[in-house]
């Protein structure tokens, strides 16, 4: 594979973070700003042992070892299977009603499956491009919000815990980041920061103009961010809705392509062929077997872990080999 | 043996014999036997591709003034030292060499006793005059094209860049046509590897002939694209900007075109004009460019989705508009807009096809069927009629992008009109994804919006002034992407 800038790493983990803040689920009040900063930096500890590995150049170490290649692998087979479910529901309240779910879900994985065979190069290049979209889908959501925002609805009072939690439960692009680094040039960690920080950020941001923007609308429907961009518009006689269906549709392909593309490099290590359609078909199967709060549970279970734990592991199991050796 | 390497024997009635063996009675082959300095000679050429006049003037008289010889061999030194006769002047030995040269309209003295003849350029074929490029219109740049000359283009090129860095380089393809193809380059600011593998590229190439770009363009760039990563331009003047950036062009004898290797897609949205207006609109007409693009390519497509699957979004008045208008039309609106759009490229292509003075008539009669004959009978509504033109004009500002555009806007209708916004989203991500994917010889054709090059941004988000933009030298060598 192919060495990619680290404005491609940035923008290549920030997008599919996005996508995930865009179907943000519900918003338990201002605290949840709080507390999404305070995920922001236990990600950023988790991130501690992998930038330590980095300091040697040995932070893809882990991947040496086939099972832990299949156990992240696995975990980004469950994490697209949570994406496809998200689709599947998220997808109604954008007004993407009109393909039908089966042909939906069959469109996209056809979709994902061309633009995962394209190449990590491709999707470095893309993500890049999008990164632009995301850029004018914002500033139309800031510009269509901003005259309703009322900063009498910011309390900080509530929503702390659920906050962090949802936020950190966003962060499936992190064990991500840990394979795309190997493929990055020197500064590839600086990239990790950047897009950590920006999806801060951006969730900041979200949360922000759906606290203060939308009322008591947002706070109680089912993805806030979605209705708020139906009540804001920045023209009166225009909405601007279509752009953000094309940046919501195309997104999800962002993330799909990744986690597909990320998933079929490590299986390839495994012995496995196909490993691309493999993976797609696996997610499918996964969503549509799956539980949905059961798979969201559990991936968001396994963040912390393979994003950290595992890091450290190897970083402490390595410090003891260099102190027998000594 | 093939004639291609058979050489030449000493006998001048042998080699006269093998030369109408070869040629096979063709009656554009004129021998003419002369004796020149009490040696017997014979002079060959190929009728309509010299100028009889030159030839006589610098060939012919001289020639007949040489005093006597005492044998070919002290002829052929004395020619060779003494008499200027041709600036291009070539020795052959074999009746491949001979019969190239024959046909690029030199003259061949063959001496009676020598295995080797001169060959000597007096070509003087009918060709057109430089004149104004037909496809490229440029308000402030020179109203100069390239010919079917080969020769005539270096010379127009060497005409802008007097410096010994721009070299040309001949080399001969097409295993039947023989055809002159030249690559051009600055030495100094070329890449290197670029310059290898265009090479090497070239010579894997086995054609029978080359009569246009095309037969070379597939070897040049990336199998299974949609997207071009190699130019054409029929504009000496762009072609020196493009050299001085460190593309290579190739020319080839026959066509008025120059490939230009590695192509960028924000080239497709750039005009010499814009370098000779003022910056500020400059920059304006470069983001209408930019508009007129996403307008020619998904205006119908999102006009379709929303308007079948997605009325919600439309406001009241033109949600009004449209019921009415649709209200009557018998067809529905996917299937209309793809009607209405293949009836315009039917059109189109028609005129191009027809001779000039009839194509013009076919345009005036499509413009009838399209603009009122087909609203009146009720098969295409107004507004869907309206966004077409809109759609078509906008796709007249960038000509490089019309295949792709014409191709890309149907599929985005069918998806528009089949899966709505939702399609849309999932083809413009294949799309970008074949965009993205899409490089020659290294050289992304993204670039340098993605790998992002930020300098770059000043003649392609904007359009900088040359007291800018002078320094830097700039070669496309920045975007390289090795492969690691």
């Amino acid at each position: 594979m192919n060495k990619i800038s680290n404005l491609q790493l940035f923008s290549i983990l920030l997008l599919p973070g996005a996508w995930s803040i865009l179907c943000i689920p519900a918003l338990y009040g201002g605290g949840q700003l709080l507390g999404a900063a305070a995920g922001c930096g236990i990600q950023l500890l988790l991130c501690v042992p992998v930038f330590a590995l980095a300091r040697h150049g040995r932070e893809t170490d882990f991947l040496r070892q086939k099972w832990l290649c299949c156990l992240y692998a696995l975990f980004f087979i469950l994490w697209g299977a949570r994406s496809l479910t998200l689709m599947h529901t998220a997808a109604p309240r954008q007004l993407l009603t009109s393909p039908g779910h089966v042909t939906a879900a069959v469109l996209l994985l056809l979709t994902c499956l061309y633009t995962s065979t394209a190449g990590l190069k491709a999707t470095a290049r893309c993500a890049v491009l999008m990164l632009g979209v995301l850029g004018v889908t914002l500033v139309l959501l800031v510009v269509g919000a901003w005259r309703r925002v009322e900063l009498s609805a910011l309390s900080v009072r509530g929503g702390f815990s659920q906050g962090m939690l949802t936020y950190l439960a966003l962060g499936g692009e992190l064990p991500a980041a840990w394979v795309l680094l190997q493929h990055a040039g020197t500064g590839g960690c600086r990239a990790v920061g950047a897009y950590l920080l920006a999806k801060l950020g951006l969730c900041l941001l979200v949360l922000f103009l759906c606290i203060t923007a939308g009322g008591r609308l947002t706070s109680e429907a089912a993805y806030p961010l979605f209705t708020l961009t139906v009540l804001s518009q920045p023209f009166a006689g225009q909405r601007a809705d279509a752009v953000y269906l094309l940046a919501f549709v195309m997104l999800c392909v962002m993330q799909m392509t990744l986690l597909t593309g990320v998933t079929a490099h490590l299986l390839e290590r495994t012995g496995i062929r196909h490993t691309a359609p493999l993976s797609l078909l696996l997610m499918l199967l996964l969503a549509w077997l799956l539980p949905e709060q059961g798979v969201a549970t559990l991936t968001a279970a396994l963040i912390p872990i393979l994003a950290g734990g595992v890091p450290l592991v190897i970083l402490m199991m390595q410090g003891i080999k260099r102190s027998v050796r000594a | 043996m093939s004639y291609e390497t058979r050489p030449l024997p000493p006998d001048l009635e042998e080699q006269l014999a093998v030369l109408r063996q070869i040629a096979d009675g063709s009656d554009d082959l004129l021998i003419d036997p002369v004796t020149v300095g009490g040696i017997r000679c014979a002079v060959v050429c190929c009728e309509g591709m010299l100028s009889t006049a030159i030839a006589t003037e610098l060939i012919i008289e001289p020639l007949t003034a040489i005093p006597a010889m005492p044998d070919s061999t002290a002829l052929l030194t004395h020619i060779q030292t003494h008499l200027l006769l041709s600036f291009d002047r070539v020795v052959v030995r074999s009746y491949g060499d001979l019969f190239r040269l024959l046909h690029s309209g030199f003259a061949i003295l063959l001496a009676q006793g020598q295995t080797m003849a001169l060959a000597f350029g007096v070509q003087g074929y009918d060709k057109r005059s430089i004149s104004e490029p037909s496809g490229e219109a440029d308000l402030f740049g020179a109203h100069e094209g390239f010919t079917e000359a080969i020769r005539t283009n270096m010379s127009q090129l060497r005409r802008r860049m007097k410096t010994p860095l721009l070299k040309f380089e001949l080399r001969v393809m097409g295993k039947l046509s023989h055809t002159d193809v030249c690559l051009c380059y600055l030495t100094d600011r070329v890449p290197p590897q670029l310059l290898r593998r265009i090479r090497h590229e070239l010579d894997a190439a086995e054609l029978d002939t080359i009569l246009s770009p095309g037969y070379l363009q597939p070897f040049l760039e990336r199998r299974g694209s949609m997207f071009d990563s190699v130019s054409t331009t029929e504009r000496p003047d762009v072609l020196v900007s493009k050299l001085l950036e460190g593309r290579v062009a190739v020319l080839i004898d026959g066509n008025p075109f120059a490939i230009v290797v590695p192509k960028l897609l924000v080239e497709s949205f750039q005009t010499l004009d814009d370098y000779n207006y003022k910056p500020y609109y400059a920059t304006f007409i470069r983001w209408v460019k930019y508009l007129a693009f996403l307008i020619t390519l998904l205006l119908p497509a999102v006009y379709t989705a929303v308007s079948v699957h997605h009325p919600e979004l439309l406001n009241r008045t033109l949600l009004m508009l449209l019921t009415r208008a649709e209200a009557e039309e018998p067809l529905s609106l996917p299937l209309e807009a793809i009607g209405a759009f293949l009836m315009f490229e039917i059109i189109r292509e028609a005129g191009l096809r027809l001779p000039k003075v009839v194509g013009g008539a076919v345009s005036i009669v499509g413009g009838i069927i399209i603009g009122d004959a087909a609203v009146a009978s009720g098969l295409v509504s107004t507004p869907m009629l309206t966004v077409v033109a809109i759609s078509v004009t906008a796709g007249f500002i960038v000509p490089d992008l019309s295949p792709v555009i014409t191709v890309l806007r149907l599929l985005f209708i069918a998806a528009g009109g089949l899966w709505g916004l939702y399609g849309i989203g999932l083809l413009g991500m294949a799309v970008t994804y074949q965009l993205c994917r899409t490089e020659d010889f290294g050289f992304p054709v993204t670039a340098p919006l993605s790998p992002l090059y930020l300098r770059s941004m000043r003649d392609v988000m904007t359009r900088v002034g040359f007291r800018r933009m002078q320094h830097g030298n700039f070669t496309v060598e920045e975007y390289h992407e090795q492969d690691q």
